[in-house]
């Protein structure tokens, strides 16, 4: 009896909700990326090279999502408030109790992975915004009483570094016939990306958030092979400073590399 | 079986409300976090992981491969550690004596808590390089680890619990009874002339050690730029600030157990205790950042051999040997 009331109870709460988005004219949409290698879909553990010729593989990519504005036609913004992990990987951390607002989205393929799930009131909008990070407010907590997709489950904590890793990417290289292990880990306030695809004057760029719609941006992470650091012409992964990177000097240039990774369609 | 963990479970109890009760009475009450209090079955636990290697990636490192019981919880005099699939770090390993009350952690103190330092080595890809999904996962598996976890805590494994249980157990890792402490307990014949004479340059002006070594665990728990380098390489407190001024700043470490340390400063580039009053009776190296302590000390040789008994007074062998904080059974 008592179950069945609580049912009652759900079913109503519910209907109510959905009836309020409604209402209110919010559909659900989502923020999906094509992870690329050049011009085709990453795959996971597959041997790439990079411009000076070094193989490499990408085992795990994961990064934060936050502070995520539709740009409307007049130039204003809709800010979409959460947080949420993507993660492209093994073995990939359950959800688990989440933060107000968190998300954590387990892609399984690199094309058309969900990275950001939001409401908003449908309408063509004319770009987005968001930035790869944890707001700063968010980034100092304790972790170890936040929840996901913060905290030390998420497996972003940075032990040794202020706050959370943003941008992780994992992978190996072969260098004189050994497999070494190579990896970016970007973070700190310093490193959050800030990705902006709107062109209000081009009007290239348009975003039609309709209920289950999404929109598709593109991450070319063999970008972050381009430019080497110290105005070196290519990134060398067979440099150990260059190929393990918690931070450091040569974050600056990975960091700029990455915000050309980006485009939208 | 369960007879044998029963009476192990009491000896634990017995001997942490040992270590409890007899600390000397110019050690402060043993700092535990009010949301990870200190109970006989976690810090069993927490001793398992701390020596059980299935916590890394492949097998072969647990936090006692760099942090052994014989060298005080220091690194067997490596200067630096290594790791997984044999990956070599860039810092001296300190000890883990009195570990519960240093006030930040690392060697540039860039973490607050025990619970939240742990996670530095599991995760590392050079140490433990320990995904948390995996680790708990794996942990999981394991069903001695799995009712042991949720016997102790309600949500059984997770990384939170993992680095709540290890803290719990190097919390315990008290050492205070060194030939300095007994003396301090009114037994006048446990130090040597030399280390008392020693003592007394370590604590006045000439030796001047005090400013930065004071206290009952011999830190100010503060950040200085010893001149250990003349370039700051690793720079330090600098990672966390950004300033120039603080390139080259480490924690002070507790000189307890020094002498069983082997290899000195955060990048085991001193070799002996020799070598570092040397350092200091230099005045260190002249880098950018060098504290207005350090300089020339015009100690005599027999005044450094006497800060060197001094040194050695402060070994606590029954830390070394105590069965407490020995290698368990693991599940
Ligand atoms: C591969 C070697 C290695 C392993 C494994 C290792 N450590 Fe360490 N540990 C170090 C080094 C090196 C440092 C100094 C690091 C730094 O300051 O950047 C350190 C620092 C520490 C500190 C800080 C002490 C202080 O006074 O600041 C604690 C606490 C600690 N380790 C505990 C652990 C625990 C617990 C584990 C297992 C989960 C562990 N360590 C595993 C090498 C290791
Ligand atoms: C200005 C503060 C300061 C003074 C004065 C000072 N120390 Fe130190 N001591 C430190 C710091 C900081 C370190 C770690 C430096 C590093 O790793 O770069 C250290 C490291 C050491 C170490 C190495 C410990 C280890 O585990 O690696 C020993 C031994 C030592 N000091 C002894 C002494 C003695 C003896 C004196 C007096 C002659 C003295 N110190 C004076 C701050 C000081």
């Amino acid at each position: 009896m008592k179950k069945v009331l609580f049912a009652i109870v759900v079913l109503t709460a519910l209907t109510v909700a959905a009836l309020g988005n409604a209402q209110s004219g919010l559909v659900n949409f989502e923020l999906k990326a094509n992870i690329n290698v050049g011009d085709a879909p990453l795959e996971l553990g597959k041997t790439y090279k990079t411009p000076s010729g070094t193989e490499y593989t990408v085992d795990m990519v994961r990064f934060y999502t936050s502070n995520v504005q539709l740009v409307k036609a007049d130039g204003s913004s809709l800010n979409v408030t959460g947080v949420s992990l993507l993660n492209l990987m093994s073995d990939a951390p359950a959800a688990g109790k989440l933060m107000d607002g968190g998300q954590v989205n387990n892609a399984t393929a690199s094309k058309g992975a969900t990275f950001f799930k939001l409401q908003a009131p449908a309408g063509e909008y004319k770009g987005v915004r968001f930035e790869i990070g944890v707001p700063k407010d968010l980034n100092h907590r304790d972790a170890s009483t936040t929840l996901m997709p913060l905290g030390l489950e998420s497996g972003m904590f940075w032990a040794w570094n202020p706050g959370y890793i943003f941008f992780r990417l994992e992978g190996k290289t072969l260098i004189s016939d050994k497999s070494q292990p190579w990896l970016l880990h970007m973070g700190t306030d310093n490193w959050r990306m800030n990705v902006n695809l709107f062109d209000l004057t081009t009007n290239k760029v348009k975003v039609a958030v309709t209920e289950g719609g999404s929109y598709t941006v593109n991450l070319n992470l063999a970008k972050l092979f381009e430019k080497g650091p110290n105005s070196q012409a290519s990134w060398d992964l067979t440099n150990p400073a260059q190929r393990v990177m918690h931070g450091g000097p040569n974050v600056g240039q990975a960091y700029l590399n990455l915000l050309g990774a980006w485009s939208g369609q | 079986m369960r007879a044998t963990t029963l009476i192990s479970s009491f000896i634990i109890t017995i001997g942490a409300a040992i270590a409890a009760s007899s600390l000397p009475s110019y050690f402060p009450t043993l700092p535990v976090p009010s949301d990870n209090p200190q109970t006989p079955a976690k810090i069993a636990l927490g001793r398992q992981l701390f020596y059980d290697a299935r916590l890394s990636a492949d097998n072969t490192i647990s936090c006692s491969s760099c942090h052994q019981q014989q060298f005080a919880f220091s690194n067997a005099g490596n200067k630096v550690s290594t790791g997984i699939r044999g990956q070599r770090g860039s810092r001296n390993a300190p000890s883990l004596g009195n570990v519960a009350w240093r006030k930040s952690y690392f060697w540039e103190g860039g973490s607050p808590t025990l619970e939240l330092q742990a996670m530095g080595p599991i995760t590392a890809h050079d140490e433990m390089g320990m995904e948390p999904s995996v680790l708990t996962k794996k942990l999981s598996s394991i069903a001695g680890y799995a009712g042991q976890f949720k016997a102790v805590f309600s949500d059984g494994v997770t990384m939170l619990n993992v680095t709540k249980a290890i803290s719990a157990f190097t919390r315990t890792l008290v050492t205070a009874d060194s030939p300095y402490d007994r003396y301090r307990a009114g037994d006048l014949e446990a130090m040597s002339p030399a280390a008392l004479r020693g003592m007394e340059l370590f604590l006045g002006e000439k030796g001047d050690c005090f400013h930065c070594h004071g206290g009952f665990n011999f830190t100010d728990e503060a950040l200085h730029n010893t001149g250990v380098n003349l370039e700051n390489k690793d720079i330090g407190l600098a990672r966390l600030t950004g300033k120039k001024t603080d390139e080259g700043k480490f924690k002070t470490p507790t000189l307890r157990n020094v002498a069983l340390s082997k290899t000195y400063m955060h990048d085991g580039s001193i070799p002996t205790l020799e070598a570092v009053l040397e350092h200091y009776n230099s005045g260190g190296k002249d880098n950018d950042n060098v504290d207005v302590l350090m300089r020339p000390l015009y100690l005599t040789k027999p005044e450094i051999s006497d800060l060197i008994a001094f040194l050695n007074a402060l070994t606590d062998k029954n830390f070394t040997t105590d069965s407490n904080f020995s290698r368990p059974k693991l599940p």
